[in-house]
């Protein structure tokens, strides 16, 4: 869970920098490799 | 005395505080937006992190404030089902041995099981995936909060339905379900909102059979202390909880959908912690009664 939080702080500053509608695809694809991780370990997997 | 007065009036203090606090904040934000328009894109977020600071301690103190409940309640349970046992055997009750002590024992360690590991938990991660979803609005869980608290809804109900079933006498003797036990039930599936008083109103009417004979056993002053040490836990997280719908009515109007939002999604979760609470709170009260009425038929007297 702090791992998503970390994820979503740095998107959201980086949307607010960088100002540009593409940079939401990269931290979409960030924040689902962080979810599948945790589950991953939730899972011990 | 004082001290006493503090208890109840330290968290109306701690959520009028909030208020204030956020209204400031509001006219704020409000004003550095109309003298400096180009504010507005890092001002929600802005607004956003500095109600995470300020509101921050208040959620933390429920979670705290739960974690504590649920010690508690451990320890209690652990201590007196030894005691309660005791008494069933030393009166020879075997009747009531038989059909209340294993059960009693395993919806009670059940319960503090659930709190500790599913429901706190549960709700722990849907308040932050509701802070995920409002602070980056492309990026949205509320479906996934939703249902965690959905599930968390039904567990609380699952569990008050199952506790009340087979801690009431009929239930114990024939595992029914009376028509008091499952109006409330059936009010809390159609209602989610109105849940906590829904479950203060109807679950207090599973009480009164034995409550007039309680109070005469153990008189008035020890019932009212009871009764308080069992639900001040749940009014403080309920005083929060509408601290937080409050809020969210109070800027909606002045903000955007981002914080009103927010600031409702923390209520509605402090209202299902506060569910979870009065869940402990029944079981407190409900063990309580179970001893008084055990020792009242221990001397002799029928129901």
């Amino acid at each position: 869970m702090i791992k998503l939080i970390i994820i979503i702080l740095i998107g959201k500053c980086l949307l607010l920098l960088a100002d540009e509608k593409d940079v939401i695809v990269y931290v979409k694809l960030a924040t689902l490799l962080i979810f599948l991780t945790t589950v991953l370990d939730f899972l011990k997997l | 005395m004082n001290e006493i007065l503090n208890i109840f009036t330290d968290p109306l203090k701690l959520a009028g505080q909030s208020i204030i606090l956020v209204l400031i904040y509001t006219v704020l934000f409000l004003v550095i937006e109309a003298f400096v328009p180009k504010f507005k894109k890092w001002g929600d977020t802005l607004f956003v992190i500095v109600l995470v600071l300020t509101l921050g301690q208040t959620v933390m103190d429920a979670f705290s404030t739960m974690g504590e409940i649920v010690n508690v309640a451990s320890d209690f349970f652990l201590a007196i089902t030894p005691i309660l046992t005791s008494i069933l055997v030393v009166l020879n009750a075997v009747f009531s041995f038989i059909a209340w002590s294993p059960i009693v024992l395993f919806i009670f360690e059940m319960l503090m099981l659930l709190c500790k590991k599913v429901l706190i938990p549960a709700i722990t991660v849907a308040l932050i995936l509701d802070f995920c979803s409002r602070f980056i609005q492309e990026i949205s869980f509320s479906k996934a909060s939703d249902l965690i608290r959905g599930t968390v809804m039904t567990l609380i109900t699952a569990s008050l339905l199952g506790m009340v079933t087979v801690l009431s006498f009929t239930g114990v003797a024939f595992f029914t379900i009376d028509q008091a036990i499952a109006s409330p039930v059936k009010k809390v599936i159609e209602q989610t909102i109105p849940i906590v008083g829904s479950l203060i109103v109807e679950g207090f009417s599973i009480f009164h059979k034995y409550q007039s004979t309680a109070t005469t056993v153990v008189g008035l002053g020890a019932m009212t202390a009871f009764w308080i040490a069992a639900f001040y836990p749940a009014g403080k997280l309920l005083i929060h909880a509408m601290t937080f719908k409050l809020l969210a009515a109070v800027v909606e109007p002045f903000t955007g959908s981002t914080i009103s939002g927010l600031l409702d999604d923390v209520g509605k979760s402090l209202l299902l912690l506060c569910a979870v609470a009065i869940l402990l709170g029944i079981a407190f009260v409900f063990i309580w009664l179970i001893l008084i009425v055990i020792m009242q038929l221990g001397v002799g007297k029928s129901f």
